[in-house]
């Protein structure tokens, strides 16, 4: 979008703004962006809507937020839940809630603890994430693939009883990289340099060039050793 | 039109490079989306490459990844992007494009030898001669192509497009259409010709390097 920038956008309480490039954005309360909104600082806190695409070089999210079409962000501190339909694409995001993204997410580094749900291929160089719920997507591929189980606590194990999806575990079909290390995830094929398969883990098939760790009750169906 | 693909594992192992690696151009663009062809195997889904134009995309990444960042080398590596231009006999001399489409497609000043070509106006001359050279168009058809292409194809600036070339009822029509695209037809129309400019211009590249 090569608009000029037209000062700040300022929300509180309930109502309904207008996209557009802005300097600023905070949005307080029960918010709707009723099109494609771009900014250099989104502040949201409350419940926010897009109808459309978010641009943003930082992105702060405290709530839930829900985008109709992608997300561009530089930087994303997301404290909450955030759904977005299309495809993520940016640099950092630091997690502590739940991602959902329709398409692919392609992100620098993304790390924190919460609950995920890609679509797509989750790309990213580094990927430093604890499970509070359950990590789906369809494919992983990236640098370093860190994704373990998060700290459980005693409410956690009442809500994994009576909601399955509150389990913390990772679905995929499959992963990518150099370094994977992962954790009670159940995965069709694993595919990199250095893996570590740790507990509680089923993997249908796993690939590795120079070692792979495992720990006595993961099941791998089988493994291969590739050259090079 | 069947072309050799590559699995990424042998890919891989080929150049010497990482998954890391892969996803990371991937992410920076420096390896184009349509590349990557799904299959399904034995052994699962697997990844595919055109194999050709991956080599040589790789290859150049690695040439220029020391002095280049990242960001850099995307812009460098921009189908449409270049600033390499030819004279008339080198693109006779490297086989490139046919005389006929010269002959017919090129300034006065081209022809003899006063002027070069751009790379928008090779990339033009190279997709209208390839369709002409299958035999799909005639030459008359092949002019209306070149002003089509002339006339159209800067409006998308660098984003993905196609060229169809459709008949129905012995009447010919070009068009250009943002890619990937759905477009239907009632059933009098026959589509003859189906190009991603993309791809024609990464071959017209790859040719010209």
């Amino acid at each position: 979008m090569a608009g000029e920038i037209i000062g700040d956008l300022k929300m509180d309480g309930i109502g309904t703004a207008a996209g557009g490039v802005y300097k600023n954005v905070a949005l307080n309360g029960v918010c709707k962006v009723a099109t494609d909104i771009e900014a250099q600082l989104i502040d949201a806190d409350g419940r926010i809507r897009v109808e459309g695409h978010l641009t943003a070089n930082d992105l702060d999210l405290d709530g839930t937020l829900d985008v109709s079409g992608g997300i561009r962000a530089g930087t994303a501190a997301i404290d909450g839940v955030i759904t977005v339909k299309g495809a993520y694409s940016g640099q950092r995001v630091r997690l502590n809630g739940m991602l959902t993204v329709g398409e692919d997410c392609e992100v620098d580094v993304i790390e924190g603890e919460g609950a995920f749900k890609i679509g797509g291929l989750l790309n990213a160089g580094r990927i430093d994430l604890k499970l509070q719920g359950r990590g789906a997507a369809k494919e992983i591929g990236g640098e370093s693939i860190r994704i373990g189980k998060g700290r459980t606590g005693a409410w956690q194990s009442i809500w994994q009883r009576m909601l399955p999806s509150f389990a913390q575990e990772l679905i995929v079909d499959l992963i990518e990289g150099d370094v994977i290390e992962l954790d009670h995830a159940t995965v069709k094929v694993v595919r990199g340099d250095r893996v570590a398969i740790g507990e509680g883990c089923v993997i249908d098939r796993v690939e590795y060039r120079t070692e792979l760790r495992k720990h006595p009750s993961a099941r791998i169906g089988e493994e291969a050793k590739t050259n090079g | 039109m069947e072309r050799e693909l590559i699995s990424k594992k042998d890919l891989l192992e080929l150049m010497g490079i990482s998954y890391g690696q892969l996803y990371r151009w991937k992410r920076k663009q420096l390896i184009p989306e349509e590349w990557f062809i799904r299959k399904s195997t034995f052994t699962g889904q697997e990844t595919f490459f055109p194999k050709d134009m991956i080599l040589a995309r790789i290859d150049r990444i690695m040439n220029m990844k020391e002095d280049l960042s990242l960001d850099e080398l995307a812009d460098k590596l921009s189908p449409f992007q270049t600033d390499l231009s030819l004279s008339k006999r080198e693109l006779i001399e490297r086989n490139i494009v046919s005389e006929v489409s010269i002959n017919r497609h090129s300034s006065p000043a081209q022809l003899n030898g006063e002027e070069a070509y751009s790379f928008a106006q090779l990339l033009f001359l190279y997709a209208t001669d390839q369709l002409l050279s299958d035999g799909e168009i005639s030459l008359e058809e092949s002019g209306l192509l070149m002003e089509t292409l002339r006339d159209h194809f800067p409006r998308y600036e660098g984003k993905p497009c196609e060229v169809l070339f459709m008949r129905k009822m012995g009447v010919s029509m070009f068009a250009l259409a943002a890619a990937p695209s759905a477009l239907h037809f009632d059933a009098g129309v026959k589509i003859v010709a189906r190009l991603q400019m993309a791809e024609i211009a990464e071959q017209l590249r790859s040719k010209l390097n």
